[in-house]
């Protein structure tokens, strides 16, 4: 396959991933630990594609949109680190790396689309004041198209004009850029965890977070088993909970 | 009048795979708005299939903004199929003013709640709990991570949206009622807030690997005794320095550093850290 037919392959399928996220089904594949699985089986190297999407799903893991608030955009970033690592031989946790500003310059491009959809807002609204719905509904399918549109672009640029680039780039990397990036990839993680402690946290349930962490560095309690004792002292909790009161926190939801 | 409008499961299983859609046109002015028209479209349709009128009022109120949580856009969706079902049916000459004005009523009445819990449940407890499981499935080695998230988050995906939606339309106008009158939304999040605070703190614990390579000599009666930092940290408990850190970022978070000016600062710190051979 020639570079342009390895480029169009690429591009699709970060299109179709990234299509996930706002075009249709939210099935997931869009979330880094099954973008990097697929983009890897596509191109025939599932365990670096395996490696590459899992440590970026921790990096990402607290990286949600609340609101109005558009995350970086760990779709794209996963699909093309993933594509050049395996294309151009990058070294794994180099990859790792790579995708934290590819994540913000696909960020860049969602907020475009979010201001590009505005315009669709006026064309459908001119339908539905005279009740042609049709008319309306239509300007929706442009939506999903832009969407599959953001994520195939970059990838299959990025593919057909930086591989051949990026490979020269990283042969003679010194071992100080390697392992500054490997550093901080081990470190970046704590910034979706900071998100998820301040989305999650109110000062009443901090003992829970640190039940957690007891849990595990110290008792070694693995994931799955901390989740389900998680679980437990959830219903306790909520179990002891009075009834009626909604008001109050609909507000507080609110703020 | 004339006859019956019936809304049937083909309807609702219409509404049902519509909002699959939800967020395809969302933008800055009214977000989700067009597409929760799309969902609609087909019931829409079939209801003021005889009454232009009916129809282009319809319209019109459902392109007033709307935005929540994705997940709970059916359940909106249900209760809003349910009592246009009923301005449809609706003898002529009787007014039907308070009960259209009570769609859009419901819909923004349920649209903050429900993006709050959503956020806590959704995006903060089930992805990242079923993500984080198969992350570390991932990095032990075996493809069975990704489709044990995927397969799960599916389940929950598609399963959750369809009772929700039957659940809305056969409540209709009584499910904001009762959601204000209990206080379901607030324990759902605080139990979806406990669970994921305590896999958040086995996250903290054990996927942020940073370690210090710092030795400290110090002139012993038998010569230079050597200790290493990181075996004094770990005897306090091991992921102090991980914790340290996610306590930082929280604290600089909550003074309004965006994540990409932290994400740029972590590099800086990195570098200074390698450089200077204080972590590896």
């Amino acid at each position: 396959m020639g570079n342009f037919g390895l480029a169009l392959l690429v591009g699709v399928v970060a299109g179709i991933i990234e299509w996930d996220i706002y075009g249709g089904f939210h099935t997931m594949i869009n979330r880094p630990l099954a973008a990097g699985t697929i983009m890897g089986l596509v191109l025939g190297d599932l365990p670096k594609g395996l490696y590459i999407g899992a440590s970026l799903e921790f990096v990402y893991l607290g990286s949600i949109s609340v609101g109005a608030a558009i995350p970086p955009d760990a779709a794209s970033a996963t699909s093309i680190s993933t594509a050049l690592a395996i294309i151009s031989g990058i070294d794994k946790n180099v990859a790792i790396a790579l995708a934290i500003p590819v994540a913000s310059f696909a960020q860049m491009l969602q907020m475009f689309i979010w201001t590009v959809n505005t315009g669709l807002m006026h064309k459908a609204d001119e339908s539905a004041v005279v009740g042609d719905i049709d008319g309306a509904c239509k300007w929706h399918y442009v939506g999903m198209l832009l969407f599959f549109l953001q994520g195939f672009v970059p990838a299959f640029l990025a593919v057909l004009f930086g591989a051949p680039y990026v490979a020269g780039l990283v042969s003679g990397m010194p071992t100080l850029i390697t392992g500054w990036l490997t550093l901080a990839g081990s470190m970046l993680p704590a910034v979706g965890f900071a998100m998820l402690f301040i989305l999650m946290n109110k000062p009443k349930l901090t003992p829970f977070f640190i039940i957690g962490f007891v849990l595990a560095a110290s008792f070694k309690g693995t994931l799955v088993s901390t989740a389900l004792i998680g679980l437990a002292a959830a219903l306790i909790y909520v179990n002891s909970m009075e009834d009626g009161n909604a008001a109050k926190h609909v507000r507080r939801v609110r703020e | 009048m004339s006859q019956v409008k019936k809304i049937t499961k083909a309807d609702l299983h219409s509404a049902y795979w519509r909002s699959f859609f939800d967020m395809a046109s969302i933008n800055y002015e009214r977000f989700q708005t067009l597409g929760y028209l799309f969902s609609l479209q087909k019931v829409l349709k079939k209801l003021y299939a005889d009454d232009k009128e009916g129809l282009t009022r319809a319209c019109v109120r459902h392109m007033e903004m709307f935005n929540t949580m994705p997940l709970f856009i059916p359940s909106i969706l249900g209760t809003t199929i349910a009592i246009e079902e009923k301005v449809a049916n609706m003898e002529d000459g009787e007014d039907s003013t308070e009960l259209e004005e009570s769609i859009n009523n419901i819909k923004i009445g349920l649209m903050g709640p429900f993006a709050g819990i959503g956020d806590s449940l959704g995006w903060g407890t089930v992805r990242p709990v079923l993500a984080s499981v198969g992350a570390a499935m991932a990095l032990g080695g075996s493809f069975l991570g990704p489709i044990f998230f995927l397969v799960m988050w599916n389940i929950f995906n598609f399963s959750f949206r369809y009772y929700t939606l039957m659940y809305g339309y056969n409540k209709g106008t009584s499910m904001l009622r009762d959601i204000k009158s209990s206080n379901i939304i607030e324990k759902i999040s605080t139990g979806a807030s406990i669970l994921g605070l305590m896999v958040l703190g086995v996250l903290v614990a054990s996927w942020i690997n940073i370690k210090t390579v710092l030795e400290l000599t110090v002139q012993g009666p038998d010569g230079p005794v050597v200790t290493n930092l990181q075996a004094v940290l770990d005897g306090i408990i091991p992921g102090l320095l991980g914790l340290g850190l996610t306590m930082l970022l929280v604290a600089m978070m909550r003074r309004k550093w965006t994540t990409t000016k932290l994400i740029g600062l972590i590099f800086v710190a990195a570098f200074v850290l390698y450089a200077l051979k204080i972590a590896a």
